[in-house]
């Protein structure tokens, strides 16, 4: 008779009942039963026939990395559960190598280098050209790169979620128009806030963090759209209080830190979309570099008409 | 050649990766795609009859609508 080893291990992952059917039917077709299972806690408990003793059955790590290529991870096991910093550096790298699954993520990185370095030529240009009666002109410098930051980063997230509309759940669009709704809008709302003043960079931030919230969220019903449009006012206004208040206060180095950490972010929705909804579907990435430079373009001249023509407070960088 | 199931009660990429696995255990029978959002699962049959994979999927507690 085979005696039975009883596990006890916690899975990440799992969210329903189909899940604890698919560790079941794993289960059984290892030679092993499943005891307990429990979808909210990812508790389980098997009996496996240990291979390690020469009789039939299958080793409970052969088990578990059956559990992980279906998406179930053991909680606590270090890498490559869910959670765990380095599927995101994986993820990172197979968008740079350019992968087979990752391709629409590649292009986008193509065009976002691309534009960035277009628009930074652009940029001292315009610094050569057109601003050199400007009294403190070295100050808009890092205007210029914030802005070129914002225009890139924004236009990459908004094309690679865009992808997925079709395929979002209600959880994932909410987080779309979340993120989609409150970078940008902050990122705009900063530069505009520092810039023009308090009023201007909330009015510029609001309205483009919830216009863009509300386009990309709308996607999975009134709830995304709601989320899009409440992070878009939350953020714009926000940007622009934080420059006015920091105006004295090193503003530059803060826009600095929030900018890349509005960037981590995209990055980060980027990689949740990725994980949660699959490979991005090819056919629905309708940019290509033409068009993707001029979105980023249009985004740019907005900020620098209004930084350089727009209305002033009185209280503004430098 | 392919056949189009369309199936009720998926709701979730776990219900996916579940047909799929029931569907690849029958002998003959490979699964090109399943789409909870569609609720269809593309499979190539290779001979295997209809009411057999029917029965597999509504074991599973799923309705085949068409097949």
């Amino acid at each position: 008779m085979v005696s039975l080893v009883e596990y006890r291990f916690e899975l990440s992952g799992m969210s329903c009942g189909s899940c604890e059917r698919i560790i079941e039917r794993l289960a059984e077709k290892n030679g092993a039963k499943v005891k307990a299972i429990d979808g909210n806690t990812g508790k389980v408990v098997v009996e496996i026939a240990d291979a390690a003793e020469g009789r039939q059955g299958t080793n409970i790590n052969e088990f578990k990395a059956q559990l992980a290529e279906r998406g179930f991870f053991e909680k606590g096991a270090g890498a490559g559960q869910r959670g765990d910093f380095s599927r995101v550096v994986m993820y990172i790298s197979k968008v740079l190598s350019g992968e087979e699954n990752v391709t629409v993520e590649s292009r986008l990185l193509n065009f976002a280098l691309a534009s960035a370095a277009l628009l930074v030529v652009l940029s001292i240009a315009l610094y050569a050209l057109f601003m050199q009666g400007l009294e403190d002109r070295l100050a808009y410098v890092p205007v210029l790169f914030l802005s070129v930051v914002a225009s890139v980063s924004t236009v990459f997230s908004y094309f690679h979620a865009a992808c997925y509309r079709k395929l979002l759940t209600c959880q994932n669009g909410m987080m779309v128009g979340m993120a989609m709704g409150m970078i940008p809008g902050i990122m705009v709302g900063a530069i505009l806030g520092a810039t023009n003043g308090m009023f201007i960079g909330s009015v510029a931030g609001m309205l483009f963090g919830m216009g863009l919230g509300y386009r990309l969220g709308k996607c999975c019903g009134v709830m995304g759209a709601m989320e899009g449009i409440m992070a878009g006012l939350m953020a714009g206004t926000m940007g622009a209080m934080l420059s006015v208040m920091m105006l004295r206060d090193n503003l530059i180095a803060f826009l600095l830190m929030l900018f890349a950490s509005g960037a981590v972010i995209l990055v980060g929705l980027s990689y949740l979309l990725y994980r949660e909804q699959g490979a991005a579907p090819q056919e629905e990435l309708s940019v290509n570099l033409p068009k993707f430079f001029f979105y980023v373009l249009l985004m740019f001249i907005f900020i620098m008409a209004m930084v350089f023509a727009g209305p002033k407070s009185v209280l503004v960088y430098p | 050649m392919e056949k189009v199931i369309k199936v009720r009660g998926m709701h979730c990429k776990s219900c996916e990766i579940l047909l799929s696995d029931v569907l690849s255990d029958i002998d003959g029978v490979s699964v090109i795609s399943a789409d909870h959002k569609k609720g269809a699962i593309i499979i190539r049959p290779n001979g295997v009859g209809e009411s057999k994979i029917r029965a597999a999927i509504e074991k599973e507690g799923y309705k085949v609508e068409s097949f």
